[in-house]
């Protein structure tokens, strides 16, 4: 009689260890997966921020808008004539967007004028006509190379001062 | 007889009361907790590391290094829109060699009929304030801009504007220019945290 309820005693113990072991296991499990989640999450925000300082840096280098002096880019600026000779472009047709589209990936480059005319601005591409989940904005400060100057009046050509801004879709 | 009956549950002996058998137990189960608080410690700070990461560093750090930068060159390299076809350098330049008013003329206005000289020191305080309030104040950066020349041991500040708190980390864009009469004169943009 003694020795079956000590089995007795010994068996509700080993259930009541096992119990709480799978309750270890399983709040362990949860956490390791909320753990792992996150930082599933953190490396695919650093991803897309990478793109989008991917994009911005691209941009900022395409030899089709930088300013030259004697076939010399200048870093840091970008002619206003080649800027809207590519807007033009890029928005004469879809195959001709779609060529930038390995460079740019999903975004909108827009180029703003902030002095001395703070309402000219550039939409040179423009690729967030889709579902998008998060966007990342960029603004860079950025000269502007008006090479013309102003004829009517004999101006020289001049500096302007303005603000690249990319915004990364995905 | 209960206490000995429990000690048998827990420990799976007899507890004996001065027993060395006991105690090496007791000392066992005590070196065992010690070692679950260490683990669950260690636990603890990894997990809290791992929380504490921010996303968005790398663009951050991009973002910054590229605004203090290019901004200050950007600035330099403006031409001025009515002062003589002047940059910004050449205003600054002027500002600094003939602190606190300048010498080049910028535009002249009439004020209730009386003409008023924009002076360079004057012009190039309302137009930095305006293309700052235009971009790090609208894209919520706190920063810190200063022009400063440095003749021998003296320091004199030309010009200064700052916007929010800049006591943490930051990244700078700074160059140097020669003037005529103060020496080297120091444009530099702080882009804080």
């Amino acid at each position: 009689m003694i020795m079956k309820r000590k089995a007795q005693i010994r068996m509700s113990e080993s259930i009541a260890i096992l119990f709480v072991f799978f309750i270890l296991v399983v709040f362990g499990f949860i956490f390791y997966s909320k753990i792992e989640a996150r930082n599933f999450e953190l490396q695919k925000g650093q991803v897309q921020d990478l793109r989008a300082v991917e994009v911005a840096q691209t941009f900022s280098f395409l030899p089709e808008i930088q300013c030259t002096k004697e076939n010399v880019a200048t870093s840091n600026c970008f002619d206003i004539m080649k800027l809207e000779a590519l807007q033009e472009y890029i928005g004469e047709s879809l195959q001709n967007e779609d060529k930038y589209y390995d460079k740019l990936l999903r975004s909108s480059i827009v180029v703003k004028e902030i002095y001395p005319s703070p309402g000219n601005s550039w939409t040179i591409y423009n690729k967030s006509n889709f579902a998008w989940t998060r966007k990342i904005a960029t603004q860079i400060p950025i000269s502007l190379f008006n090479a013309t100057g102003d004829p009517s009046s004999g101006e020289p050509s001049r500096y302007y001062f303005g603000a690249l801004e990319v915004e990364v879709y995905s | 007889m209960a206490t000995n009956e429990l000690a048998m549950m827990v420990f799976g002996r007899k507890k004996h009361n001065g027993n060395p058998r006991g105690k090496r137990g007791q000392m066992e189960i005590l070196g065992m907790t010690v070692i679950v608080v260490f683990i669950a410690l260690g636990i603890f700070f990894i997990v809290q590391y791992n929380l504490s990461k921010k996303p968005g560093e790398t663009r951050k750090v991009y973002t910054q290094a590229e605004m203090s930068s290019n901004m200050a060159s950007a600035l330099i390299t403006t031409t001025a829109k009515d002062c003589r076809h002047a940059d910004f350098l050449d205003i600054m330049v002027d500002c600094a060699d003939y602190y606190p008013i300048g010498s080049i003329v910028c535009k002249t206005e009439s004020i209730a009929g009386v003409p008023y000289d924009n002076m360079s020191c004057e012009y190039l305080n309302y137009t930095l304030r305006y293309i700052f309030n235009q971009t790090l104040d609208t894209w919520h950066t706190s920063y810190q801009f200063n022009i400063s020349t440095y003749q021998g041991s003296s320091i004199q500040a030309i010009y200064g504007l700052a916007n929010g708190d800049c006591t943490g980390q930051k990244r700078s864009g700074q160059y140097f220019f020669e003037t005529r009469t103060r020496g080297t004169m120091v444009i530099k943009l702080d882009i804080c945290d």
